[in-house]
């Protein structure tokens, strides 16, 4: 149901620059691959490369100008600029798929070359060659795309994502499956780490993003969300988070493979000193100019929120924490506040400033690298990016009145109504399997879940110790991995408790609301 | 002799800088260690600690964002007034009318940003290993230091005192209401009772400590924007200067062993 219009003119010059900024990156990936330096991380170290192909002058020329125009004009006229970007970069795009595809074809009666230039070597670890002319050419495919978006928005297309897809979107999605696809994606990130540490895999990630963030703007729901003032630096931040995860992985990835053939990793490479001036004064210098540049350019773009004074007798619905909290109030959906809002944020800080003293491998101290220390990456990313990102994300994007769940493109109706039966174990217990009612006694008839409490903190390490954690007890003593028990354990009630709510609509596993105790 | 030589080769120019430009090697040692704000820097690092792919440039860019934060918050400070009278009025000028009033975006966007990068360079610091000794005491302050920057971001998003303002805070400080043993809902609380008279009421529970009251108001406004402006920015400034002096004593940016 919508209440107001998915585009207007502000919206469609907005989509047509946005899905602008996306052609022109597609194209210069497109030039990147067809004329830049296709070997990195070490490979020039390696005797792998450097290898460029020149790049036309005609072509360089013909993008200086459409891009140098189109600079000079984004201040005299903005519609002028725009078209000088777009048909910069579509040449640029064509000719750079082009050129590629000619010296692969060139390449192809003389194979006698190798390697070849157009195979596009990856670094050690990234897989094999990929032919540079089909990627340069999908790159080039996108720019097209994305060009043509944008010039048909500017030129004044009303189109909007199809209402079918955003309806089968808002469907599917439920804090249930947000959070289990995250966990599922997490994993399949882990295992298939080769695979998602190549460029082009996060590059073909990068462009779907996009696309699927243009057009979902065109919905006036998901709009209304993401951009408020304040949720603006949430999408920064996950497109610097997943930024950052993909080169933190495509390092350790390249690293492993590297030890394993027994090749200096990419940090050894590079221990050799240099003088800090003017090296790394320069650099911080540069990185102080870009970061005063950006912050100013933010703050022109982009008022602080300001709302209507504050009263206390009038309650936003819904009322919700700073965004970084979000992913702490996402947790009352599971637990009592003393636990979401006290304990579990206590454990996340005392366990964080524990890593160092119950982290004891040695290896992997300096250098990025899974393989080395698997455990121990594994379980802070999953803590880092799905308990604390994700559960921001959700908490921000898809809560609205009364904390219910809303898909991407739903309104937000107050009076949507969710059926809550929820029950706690001590009703599952007696009432359902014993068919008796509850005992009056508060600790009789908490019983089952107190005793499933305290074996939850006490049987279960050892259980871990015997399948898991012999070696580590071995070597780091029974102090330190009762802390790591005790803090994994913590981590582990989160999901645990999620899985019950969803499941069997479990609510308290020991509910003494009585004297406010309830796990 | 030309302009550039007449500025340099005077007695005022040789007491602050002595030691000519850092052009050559000698030169290029010296400066970092007579000037003050360098000596921060060992005169050579490993050339691959420095590399962006490695740092991420995150733990520079969180003291950069600091520093504005500073800045913008002292030119800030000159104007708003933490009462109900003025608060929220402060913040309409500052956006409709006041000369400069910009120093509000780059406060909000620099402390929203400035979160952001304490949680990329912790991010980093992890994917690197580089918390494992020698190095695990500055893990602990860089854990406390991500805990002062929340709560330097969580006393400022009252100050505007707006709607957005008043309820973010009341939803956080709902949380201490629930402390065990010393929130007037949690658990425990209501079994400390002297003579028959509960100690943990709504009157001096966890949540009217922070608050100080049984609900956000005036006072509240004032303890938030004593620990915003001062309390908290003086911890942090001490946990800093720990945390970089530890950097170069626990043997500068981290690298292979």
């Amino acid at each position: 149901m919508n209440h107001h219009p998915d585009l207007t003119p502000g919206v469609m010059a907005g989509l047509s620059w946005f899905f602008l900024i996306s052609a022109i990156l597609n194209a210069c990936a497109a030039a990147y691959i067809s004329y830049g330096e296709l070997v990195s991380e070490g490979a020039s170290r390696d005797g792998l490369g450097p290898k460029t192909r020149r790049m036309p002058n005609w072509l360089r020329g013909s993008t200086w100008l459409f891009y140098g125009l189109g600079g000079i004009f984004l201040i005299i006229s903005m519609k002028m600029s725009f078209w000088f970007l777009s048909i910069g970069s579509m040449i640029l795009a064509i000719f750079s798929a082009a050129d590629a595809a000619f010296f692969a074809e060139h390449d192809a009666e003389h194979s006698d070359r190798q390697p070849s230039l157009n195979d596009h070597q990856p670094a050690i670890g990234i897989g094999g060659p990929l032919n540079r002319a089909i990627v340069t050419g999908v790159w080039s495919l996108s720019t097209m795309v994305f060009a043509v978006m944008g010039m048909t928005y500017s030129l004044g297309a009303e189109y909007a994502m199809p209402q079918l897809f955003r309806d089968a979107i808002d469907g599917a999605s439920g804090a249930t499956s947000f959070f289990t696809i995250a966990t599922l994606a997490f994993i399949a990130m882990i295992v298939f780490r080769k695979f998602f540490a190549n460029g082009i895999t996060a590059w073909a990630g990068l462009n779907l993003s996009l696309l699927f963030f243009g057009l979902s703007m065109t919905d006036y729901d998901f709009r209304d969300i993401v951009t408020k003032p304040d949720n603006v630096p949430i999408i920064g931040l996950i497109y610097l988070v997943a930024f950052f995860t993909w080169l933190g992985l495509r390092r350790a990835v390249i690293n492993d493979a590297r030890m394993a053939i027994g090749l200096p990793n990419l940090e050894e490479l590079g221990s050799e000193k240099t003088l800090t001036w003017p090296d790394l004064v320069y650099t911080e210098l540069i990185a102080l100019v870009i970061g005063t540049v950006a912050l100013i350019l933010w703050a022109i773009a982009l008022q602080a929120p300001l709302e209507q004074p504050a009263s206390s007798t009038q309650a936003p619905n819904p009322s919700k924490a700073p965004w970084y909290f979000l992913g702490l109030q996402e947790m009352l959906v599971y637990f009592d506040p003393w636990m979401a809002g006290v304990v579990l944020p206590t454990f996340i800080v005392i366990g964080t400033m524990a890593m160092p003293y119950i982290d004891t491998n040695k290896a992997g101290n300096g250098y990025y690298t899974i393989r080395q220390r698997m455990f121990a990456y594994a379980t802070f990313q999953y803590g880092f990016l799905v308990l604390w990102v994700v559960l921001i994300l959700l908490g921000t994007f898809l809560r609205g009145p009364n904390w219910n769940f809303f898909g991407p493109y739903e309104y937000w109706d107050i009076h949507k109504l969710e059926p809550l039966n929820n029950v706690n174990l001590s009703d599952i217990f007696w009432i359902q399997w014993l068919r008796q009612s509850r005992p009056s006694a508060i600790l009789i008839r908490e019983l089952p879940g107190i005793l499933l409490t305290l074996g939850y903190f006490a049987i279960l390490p050892g259980l871990m110790y015997v399948v898991f954690f012999k070696k580590y007890v071995a070597e780091s003593g029974i102090i330190r991995y009762s802390v790591l028990a005790m803090l994994l354990l913590f981590m582990a009630s989160l999901p645990i408790k999620m899985v019950l709510r969803w499941t069997i609509n479990l609510k308290y596993i020991v509910a003494i609301p009585e004297y406010f105790f309830n796990i | 002799m030309s302009i550039a030589d007449k500025i340099t080769d005077n007695q005022i120019w040789k007491s602050v800088f002595r030691h000519p430009m850092p052009t050559d090697r000698r030169n290029r040692v010296v400066v970092m260690l007579t000037n003050f704000f360098l000596h921060l820097h060992p005169v050579s690092v490993r050339r691959q600690g420095i590399a962006l792919s490695y740092t991420w440039c995150m733990g520079g860019t969180t003291f950069f964002l600091f520093l504005v934060e500073v800045v913008t918050g002292v030119l800030l400070m000159f104007y708003y007034r933490p009462t109900l009278e003025h608060a929220y009025n402060d913040i309409l000028n500052l956006r409709d009318v006041t000369t400069l009033g910009i120093m509000r975006e780059l406060h909000r966007w620099g402390a929203h940003a400035m979160v952001i990068a304490v949680w990329l360079h912790m991010y980093r610091v992890f994917l690197t290993g580089s918390y494992k000794p020698p190095r695990e005491f500055n893990w602990v302050v860089g854990t406390l230091l991500l805990v002062l920057t929340l709560l330097l971001s969580f006393t400022g998003y009252l100050l505007p005192w707006d709607q957005l303002a008043i309820w973010a805070i009341t939803v956080g400080s709902n949380m201490a209401r629930a402390t065990p043993g010393v929130g007037v809902e949690g658990p425990g609380a209501s079994l400390l009772v002297l003579n028959g008279v509960p100690l943990i009421t709504s009157f001096s529970d966890a949540k009217f400590a922070m608050l100080s009251g049984r609900s956000v108001g005036e006072m509240t406004l004032n303890r938030f924007y004593v620990l915003h402006c001062v309390a908290i920015p003086l911890a942090v400034s001490l946990l800093i200067m720990i945390h970089f002096w530890r950097v170069r004593k626990d043997g500068g940016i981290s690298g292979p062993m």
